[in-house]
């Protein structure tokens, strides 16, 4: 597992921004798995805007996967950002 | 198979459209339901001193499985969510909500909080799809090309919608 923005092989993706890096060191500190809460709590307010824009371009590298669902019962928003377990494919794509 | 409707707009000479509409039998494909439609239009038309614009199919759908899908004393159709997304090929697709929940407006401007998680969720769902039984439904153009990303999401205003 990878910590603060850094895949696991230290090789950092190209031109990720601060927000980024926050968003993925969230993750990271979540074990690999964080709620959008947790997600911004590691953010400044102003920042808490940008969040979605910033995570798409990662998923679309293949580092992080978001993925939501309603609970049936309760109607409560399941929705959580998760990091992809295939590491080559993301240096690979980021580089 | 939930029961078809279709849909008929009619337009008259200043431009004033109209609606009808007609259920239909469960258990035909969607090929037929258009044979039908078609069909039947050509029945109206002689009816008509206006233009028939446009036929439509709608399926309607169970929603009792919504569970907190209730009207708040506040809520007002006329205010409404105006979600706007580029497909991959970079046209525009436009998601307006009515009735807009206030609390997910961003203090002191228009826009909607793109921190709450619920819409964080719903734009999510947006850009990629939601996973069903036998894979996942991606939103689309109508020239079915993927709805990619937010472009912005702001609060708007309008008149109550008339259509049917």
């Amino acid at each position: 597992m990878s910590t603060n923005g850094q895949l696991s092989n230290n090789k950092k993706v190209k031109h990720m921004t601060p927000i980024q890096e926050k968003i993925i060191g969230a993750v990271d500190k979540a074990n690999g798995s964080a709620s959008w809460e947790q997600i911004m709590d590691a953010l400044e307010y102003p920042e808490r805007q940008r969040a979605l824009h910033e995570i798409r371009p990662l998923e679309k590298l293949g580092i992080l996967n978001r993925v939501v669902s309603r609970h049936p019962e309760t109607g409560k928003t399941l929705f959580v950002i998760n990091r992809v377990e295939d590491e080559a494919a993301k240096i690979e794509s980021a580089e | 198979m939930p029961q078809p409707q279709i849909i008929y707009t009619v337009i008259d000479d200043s431009g004033e459209r109209g609606t009808t509409s007609m259920n239909l039998q469960v258990g035909f494909s969607l090929s037929q339901f258009g044979e039908f439609a078609a069909s039947m239009a050509t029945f109206m038309d002689a009816l008509l001193s206006g233009k028939i614009e446009s036929a439509e199919i709608c399926f309607g759908l169970s929603i009792v499985g919504l569970t907190s899908n209730t009207a708040l004393s506040s809520s007002d159709v006329e205010e409404y969510g105006a979600f706007k997304f580029d497909t991959v090929e970079s046209l525009s697709v436009d998601v307006n909500i009515p009735g807009i929940d206030e609390l997910i407006v961003a203090s002191g401007s228009d826009d909607i909080d793109l921190a709450n998680a619920d819409v964080a969720a719903f734009v999510s769902a947006m850009e990629n799809g939601l996973s069903t039984t036998d894979g996942t439904i991606q939103p689309t153009d109508v020239g079915e090309k993927d709805v990619d990303v937010l472009i912005y999401a702001r609060e708007r205003m309008r008149a109550s919608g008339k259509r049917r």
